[in-house]
């Protein structure tokens, strides 16, 4: 009997020991959302000591934040309820943007992963598990600011690339053989490649280091879809695409960045076109939802293989079938849009059955429209 | 006796990059442009100073030295009493931000330009159809 109380004791050190060592903060809720447990880190990340965290509501003593727009939304409690609440949900990871606030003001990035705890005895409940990513932070604003001084750099050589060539094409140096003309196209189009790539970094660097300005007008969405469909309209002829719309009469007037609007739907519009089997359809579907705004773009084409699916916003990052389809693109496009779209505030997520099987996104956008965000840059 | 023509149409070329300043003197040259340089917001007036006038600037952005083109700008809108005031200015940047093209804007240039977005046969047109 003794012996078994001894190494009850001695297992209860040793898990205590563990705990306190992590360098992670842990907290344990029970499904009241009251804080059970909570280690060391976690009470120094929250300036709270652990006696006075037992038995206090999770969102009174760990307040996360998401940034969006110029007011920041709490989320700890939504986040939880959906944790504690929907069976399907085991787990929640948080992305890029989130932070946590203290009592005194202060805050601080977090990255955290919340998991629903299964305890037959204690009726569930949750574990948060969370760390300080202030220094990963710096070091990753460090980055965008240098992409953002190369990409200057890089800017002013390909100008004179773009007009050198444009010059030679066009005769100025006298008369070029086929097979001349044929390889300075091809530097040409080489070099137009450049531009862009340099101006989606520098866009990126903008999103990245939150100088994007995001400033809603009254736009007509319609109106922004012609002018796309306009612009990709030689493309959409050479390989004899279709387009179906179907936009709801009612639409009411969004209040939009016209700018970025146009962002996102060149980006959809253009993969559309580009993954497209020739003579496909590219559908374009505006509902109106009471009260969000429904977009959707379906193609025809290459779809998305499953096992490449949850990768497709990342940066850089190109499906196979892609790279294959079209070699010139730069994996920054979905990248730049999901990242514009969260921060206005919408949503952006997609359905591919796989390869060959097309794909469809979706982008929803709060009847309220897009939420406004100082800032001193827009893209280009 | 072949009929006196017209003397050719000046402009000064403020651009601060070699390869960029060679290859459009050339080009207004061809079009029969007189063409003077500059590299920086004080070669740039020196050259005004010394030849009176211009017919048009056609000017970048960035420049060689602590001024850039909008310090330019301000500084020839300025010069009411000697005339530069009047002189059309067609900005032809590398890179600019909003906030530039309104302040240029409101300074009252004829015309911006990115370099990235614009053929620079285009730009010439432009110029050609401006002087006409």
């Amino acid at each position: 009997m003794v012996d078994s109380i001894d190494e009850i004791k001695k297992e209860r050190d040793q898990l205590k020991a563990a705990l306190s060592s992590m360098s992670e903060g842990l907290i344990v809720i029970g499904k009241d959302r009251k804080i059970n447990l909570m280690n060391q880190s976690a009470g120094v990340l929250l300036r709270i000591s652990e006696s006075e965290a037992m038995g206090k509501t999770i969102e009174n003593v760990f307040r996360l934040f998401k940034r969006q727009g110029d007011e920041d939304e709490e989320q700890t409690a939504v986040l939880l309820k959906n944790l504690l609440n929907k069976p399907n949900i085991i787990n929640i990871k948080l992305g890029d943007d989130f932070y946590c606030k203290l009592e005194t003001g202060a805050s601080f990035p977090v990255s955290a992963i919340m998991t629903s705890l299964y305890n037959k005895s204690h009726g569930g409940g949750a574990i948060i598990l969370f760390r300080d990513i202030t220094r990963e932070k710096r070091a990753d604003r460090a980055k965008s600011e240098f992409v953002s001084l190369a990409s200057h750099q890089l800017q002013t050589p390909l100008a004179s690339i773009n007009w050198y060539t444009e010059m030679l094409l066009g005769g100025q140096a006298g008369k070029l053989e086929n097979k001349q003309k044929k390889y300075l196209e091809q530097i040409y189009r080489s070099s137009k490649r450049m531009v862009e790539l340099v101006n989606s970094l520098l866009n990126i660097s903008r999103i990245e280091l939150g100088y994007l300005a995001i400033e809603p007008e009254p736009a007509d969405l319609k109106e922004i879809l012609e002018s796309v469909l306009i612009e990709l309209s030689s493309q959409i002829k050479a390989k004899k695409l279709k387009i179906e719309k179907q936009i709801d009469e009612d639409l009411p007037t969004l209040n939009l960045d016209m700018r970025l609007a146009r962002v996102v739907f060149q980006n959809l519009v253009s993969n559309a076109v580009k993954y497209n089997k020739d003579g496909g359809v590219v559908g374009v579907v505006i509902k109106n939802k009471g009260s969000s705004i429904l977009i959707s773009v379906s193609d025809e084409g290459c779809g998305i293989p499953k096992e490449q699916q949850f990768m497709i916003f990342s940066k850089l990052f190109r499906a196979d079938n892609a790279r294959e389809k079209a070699p010139d693109g730069n994996g920054l496009g979905l990248y730049i849009v999901r990242s514009v779209l969260e921060q206005a505030g919408c949503k952006i997520w997609f359905e591919s059955k796989g390869e060959n099987q097309g794909v469809i996104f979706f982008v929803s956008v709060p009847a309220s429209g897009m939420i406004k965000k100082e800032g001193t840059k827009k893209l280009t | 006796m072949l009929p006196s023509k017209e003397p050719p149409k000046k402009i000064l070329l403020v651009e601060d990059e070699e390869p960029l300043l060679n290859l459009v003197k050339q080009s207004l040259e061809t079009e029969g442009f007189e063409v003077g340089v500059a590299k920086s917001a004080s070669e740039a007036k020196n050259y005004l100073e010394r030849h009176g006038v211009a017919d048009l600037i056609w000017l970048d952005h960035r420049l060689i030295g602590s001024k850039n083109g909008i310090d330019f700008t301000k500084e020839i809108k300025n010069s009411v009493n000697i005339g530069w005031n009047k002189i059309p200015i067609f900005v032809v940047a590398t890179i600019i931000t909003e906030q530039e093209v309104k302040d240029y804007l409101a300074l009252g240039v004829e015309n911006y330009y990115l370099k990235s977005e614009h053929r620079l046969s285009k730009i010439i047109e432009d110029v050609k159809n401006y002087l006409k």
